[in-house]
């Protein structure tokens, strides 16, 4: 068969489908999948309900119409496709921008529900149908690829659900079936759920992009009060400082302002603050402080001016400046992609991880100070979402050891200036208390002249001692005026959170000569392996410390908690997930229920499989004697003829075995009953063939000796068995196999 | 007593089919193809984009496909067919209806001999009875059919199937078709109740009277008798004494050319049935060379069904 002959084949039309059902479930599959699209602002509303209505409507004179298509529709419906087609490309190229694929996809939404809506007028036969069912993933997928949150799941579970239910009515339509296979679907169902969760926790995660223009959009956007001031995201108002009446509104963190007081901090609630899906996890600092008061934070180099700040009004994306101090030559600088979708008003801040160099982002101008602090022009409220390239700087341990032992031996790759040494090694006084303690907890950890090999080292006893002596609570006691809160904290109470912690190692660190800062941001939160997210909430604010090595630039220590190196994989996740259900569930309760309901099981299946008979018992003993034997009988074999197939594998036995057939067969087919004599030796001969087959003298009857007669039916029973034999074998030669074959099952 | 070993089916296969016991799928390229590239455009969005959704939606409707491709094989496993009433005669071309009974709602296509397609539906579970069409394309004696049982549950995605060879509860010998040779004058036929063409049995001398059988002539009817016993008895004579027309049977070696030979003698044979004249009919068979009459076209049927090419 040629090429064409195959494609006119396979393009032939089947025959009409009369499955309401599955038209019904096709119909609700597409509408969903609109309406998912609907649900994430692909679609507008007039043409998700324009989507709706035509399909429903086209299902309907389909279906009526399906022995007799109308001619003309084809060419129509092939229009109005084109159409659509010419409208997505004019559409995508006056609007779209080259490679942002979230410009696309609105367009691209459009077009697959005017498709499908078209396609939905001519669907006569099943493969039609079918073709609806398919093109509805598609528009699912357009629906589901700039979905952050879990509200899309409504929409996924019921467009499966419908899924389902058109492919089982499909099933009925093809083979004729009345009802539903509940048995074979349920566990069609358990497979599918397995699958997907085995799929989803294998497979790798899908990384961001770096081919693509990133996405980034405003909701609600005004420009703050002041452009150079930090807002506090409510209608662009300045933030207050760190005060518990400060109206931050972004779950009660006070950080992201001109300064932090270590004295107060309000309670955290567990708001969604934000969505971010990144290529790795990490610190995404807002902010920096470097100027440490005994009490407050503040930044010496602050967004409320100066000359260290600059304003960057290229338009997205904005190419950020690398500060000298942030110079990381030694680092890996890779990539790090992070998309933020903001679900609450927060401050003008915008968040990224270390060395940011790109942003992606709906504002007229950004404002970048000299410690790597990006400022917004404009207002961040709820829905927007912008995309920050960075650098990754991080550095393991023992290079963060080596590159300050280069230091020591040759010229640094780079330095901080005098100033910047005296900005970020600044004490509010010197306080011989912190100091000295800092010399003893590092006090093993020698300075060679003329470098600081151990810088990494002195950290990392400083976090040690940190997490062995400190007792982390956010209920702190009160400080009082003028108290200098690292000394209140480090020799009083030893009662804090991470801004106590923080500060403490941050005034110990630059107490011993090494250049370190106040960071806040967020720490990642959650991860969701299903929208691949990472859910921060307003408890994820956060405080740590960031020390600067040589070559490295600045790098992020925390004394409270730790940021995963990578994303966790799906798999870690649904594994931990299970174990903590798993270990949750009482299992001895349920190993009994489960004891008690396959015993119940077992016995009554025991029970049903039981001989109804005596005869039925001797007959399977001596089938199963025959089996073991290599003897198997055949299902048009009666039991006589049966018999004597086995007397001439054991010749002993000869009289037995044919009596007790006879007698058997008598008995089932005759309905003549043998006397409780022949009955007891009947049945105890043939458990004792069988047994006998059994035993490794049986095994050699087997072959041709008689294991088991020995054992077996002799003396009382012998005469009239004989005649019982003789008087039945016409019978039996009478019986049909059929007939054997039904008795044998214990009819 | 010990529960029956599954009927086996006898091979008796034409030379050359091969029975693909294994189960199959049936016209699979278009849904695994479909299938693949759904998943993949799926996975190429979600990594474009990045979405953990579209992953997640790809992972489902990955795991609904590969469960709706794969979930037919266990089902078609299962699947059993066996014959439960067959005729005993047909004629080779014409259709046969066979009762079959299937334990699910299975697609059934007669392979050996062919046979239009048919649904087993009805009820999810448990068995069923359908009528399955055959059309043996030859002449001989068919012990057991061949068919293809495929399911698709529980989607409707795609096919699995299994061939099976089902016994047939009695030999199912197929006559070969009337051939070319046509009687010159056709026998005049008055015999209501009867399809089946006897050998005329009142050209001899009265031998007694019996009651009537089915097949019996109306004019046999002996009314007499009948009206002094109440039911419905004939008249038996002695056959014609004429010597029976003996035919020879010799097929040749080739299929095609024993097929034209026997439809030959199937035309020439019955054209002296239709005119009553006995007929002895020489053939070999299986077991040996076989020589009878033959006294109706089922008898015929049946002799050159089984009749063999000479060696």
């Amino acid at each position: 068969m040629s090429l064409w002959a195959r494609v006119v084949e396979a393009n032939r039309p089947g025959p009409p489908e009369h499955s309401v059902p599955f038209r019904v479930a096709s119909a609700l599959v597409v509408v969903i999948a609109v309406a998912a699209c609907w649900s994430q602002r692909e679609l507008s509303p007039q043409l998700a309900v324009f989507a709706i209505v035509a399909t429903l409507a086209g299902n309907a004179l389909s279906y009526r119409r399906r022995r007799h298509p109308w001619g003309p529709i084809k060419p129509i419906l092939a229009a109005c496709v084109v159409g659509g087609f010419v409208w997505f490309i004019v559409t995508v190229t006056r609007s779209a921008t080259p490679g942002d694929i979230s410009t696309v996809e609105a367009p691209l939404a459009a077009l697959f529900a005017w498709v499908l809506s078209t396609h939905a007028f001519d669907v006569p036969a099943r493969r039609d149908v079918a073709y609806s069912v398919a093109g509805s993933a598609a528009l699912m997928a357009v629906a589901a690829a700039q979905t952050v949150d879990l509200s899309i799941g409504v929409y996924v579970l019921a467009w499966v659900a419908c899924g389902l239910w058109a492919l089982v009515s499909m099933w009925q339509s093809m083979s004729g079936a009345n009802g539903v296979p509940w048995i074979t679907l349920g566990a069609a169902g358990l497979v599918v759920a397995v699958l997907t969760v085995l799929l989803v926790a294998l497979l790798p995660a899908p990384h961001v992009s770096t081919s693509l223009i990133f996405p980034s959009s405003s909701a609600g956007a005004s420009p703050v009060e002041s452009p150079t001031n930090l807002s506090d995201g409510a209608g662009g108002l300045p933030a207050h400082a760190a005060s518990p009446t400060g109206k931050t509104q972004v779950g009660g963190f006070l950080g992201f302002a001109k300064s932090l007081d270590t004295g107060v901090r309000a309670s955290l609630g567990d708001q969604v603050i934000m969505r971010v899906r990144a290529t790795r996890p990490a610190f995404w600092v807002g902010q920096t402080y470097d100027t440490w008061d005994g009490q407050s934070w503040k930044q010496s180099t602050n967004p409320t001016g100066g000359p260290a700040l600059q304003k960057l009004t290229s338009g997205s994306p904005f190419e950020i400046p690398m500060a000298s101090d942030q110079q990381a030559g030694l680092s890996p600088g890779t990539t790090d992609i992070q998309t933020f979708y903001l679900a609450q008003s927060g401050p003008n801040l915008v968040f990224h991880a270390d060395n940011a160099q790109r942003v992606y982002i709906q504002s007229q101008h950004l404002l970048v100070t000299n410690d790597g602090t990006i400022v917004s022009g404009t207002s961040m409220g709820s829905g927007t979402v912008y995309t920050v390239v960075s650098a990754d700087s991080t550095a393991t341990a023992s290079q963060l050891t080596a590159a300050t032992a280069a230091g020591s031996g040759g010229t640094p790759p780079d330095a901080l200036t005098p100033e910047q040494q005296k900005r970020y090694l600044q004490l509010a006084q010197p306080d011989d208390r912190v100091a000295a303690l800092a010399q003893q907890i590092t006090a093993g950890i020698d300075s060679p002249p003329g470098g600081d090999p151990h810088t990494e080292a002195k950290v990392s006893a400083i976090e040690t001692w940190m997490s062995s002596n400190i007792h982390y609570s956010t209920d702190i006691p009160p400080l009082a005026a003028n108290q200098n809160a690292v000394d209140a904290f480090l020799f009083g109470s030893r009662v804090g959170f991470c801004e106590q912690i923080s500060t403490a190692t941050v005034v110990m660190l630059r107490s011993l000569g090494i250049p370190a800062r106040e960071a806040v941001g967020y720490v990642p939160g959650s991860y969701n392996p299903i929208t691949d997210l990472y859910q921060v909430q307003a408890k994820d604010a956060h405080a740590w410390v960031q020390v600067w090595f040589p070559g490295y630039g600045w790098q992020n220590f925390d004394p409270t908690a730790n940021v995963p190196l990578a994303n966790p994989s799906p798999g870690s996740i649904i594994a931990a997930g299970t174990t903590h259900v798993l270990g949750q569930l009482p299992w001895i309760p349920i190993g009994v229920v489960l004891v008690v309901v396959i015993t119940v099981i077992e016995v009554r299946r025991r029970h049903l499989r039981r001989p109804p008979t005596w005869a039925h018992r001797a007959a399977l003993d001596l089938e199963r004697a025959g089996a073991r034997s290599g003897i198997t009988r055949r299902a048009d074999e009666t039991l006589v003829a049966f018999g004597r197939r086995l007397a001439d594998a054991a010749p002993g036995c000869r009289d037995q075995l044919l009596l007790a057939a006879s007698v058997i067969e008598a008995f089932v087919y005759g309905g003549i009953e043998p006397s409780a004599e022949q009955i007891e030796a009947v049945g105890t001969f043939a458990r004792h063939f069988r047994v006998g087959r059994r035993s490794p003298a049986g095994d050699a009857g087997g072959d041709g000796g008689d294991g088991g007669c020995e054992g077996g039916n002799s003396g009382s029973g012998q005469g009239g068995g004989n005649r019982g034999g003789e008087g039945q074998r016409r019978d039996s030669s009478r019986a049909s196999s059929k007939e054997a074959a039904s008795a044998s099952s214990g009819r | 007593m010990a529960s029956p070993s599954p009927p086996r089916a006898r091979r008796r296969l034409p030379t050359g089919h091969r029975l693909r016991k294994r189960v199959h799928p049936l016209s699979w390229y278009g849904p695994v193809v479909g299938s693949i590239i759904t998943v993949v455009a799926l996975a190429s969005v979600a990594h474009s984009s990045g979405s953990g959704w579209v992953q997640s939606v790809g992972a489902l409707l990955a795991a609904v496909l590969a469960t709706g491709l794969v979930a037919p094989l266990f089902s078609a496993r299962r699947a059993r067919v066996s014959c439960t009433e067959c005729p005993s005669d047909t004629v080779a071309g014409q259709s046969t209806s066979l009762t079959m009974t299937a334990n699910g709602p299975h697609r059934i296509q007669p392979l050996l001999p062919l046979g239009p397609e048919i649904r087993a539906g009805g009820r999810v579970r448990g068995s069923r009875q359908v009528a399955v069409e055959v059309v043996p394309d030859r002449r001989g004696v068919i012990h057991s059919v061949v068919v293809e049982v495929a399911s698709s549950s529980p989607f409707g995605m795609l096919w699995w199937a299994t061939e099976v060879a089902v016994p047939l509860p009695r030999p199912l010998h197929v006559a070969p078709r009337m051939g070319a040779h046509r009687p010159a004058e056709e026998a005049s036929d008055d015999r209501p109740g009867s399809a089946d063409r006897r050998v005329s049995s009142v050209t001899g001398e009265a031998r007694g009277i019996r009651l009537y059988q089915p097949g019996d002539l109306k004019r046999t009817v002996h009314w007499p008798a009948t009206s002094h016993t109440g039911t419905l008895m004939v008249m038996e004579t002695e056959r014609a004494t004429d010597s029976p027309v003996v035919i020879d049977v010799s097929l040749p070696a080739d299929a095609e050319g024993a097929e034209r030979e026997a439809e030959r003698v199937m035309a020439v044979v019955s054209d002296y049935l239709a005119r009553g004249v006995p007929v002895m009919v020489s053939s070999r068979e299986p077991g040996g060379r076989v020589d009878g009459l033959v006294l109706d076209r089922i008898e015929l049927g049946r002799r050159l069904a089984r009749a063999v090419s000479s060696p």
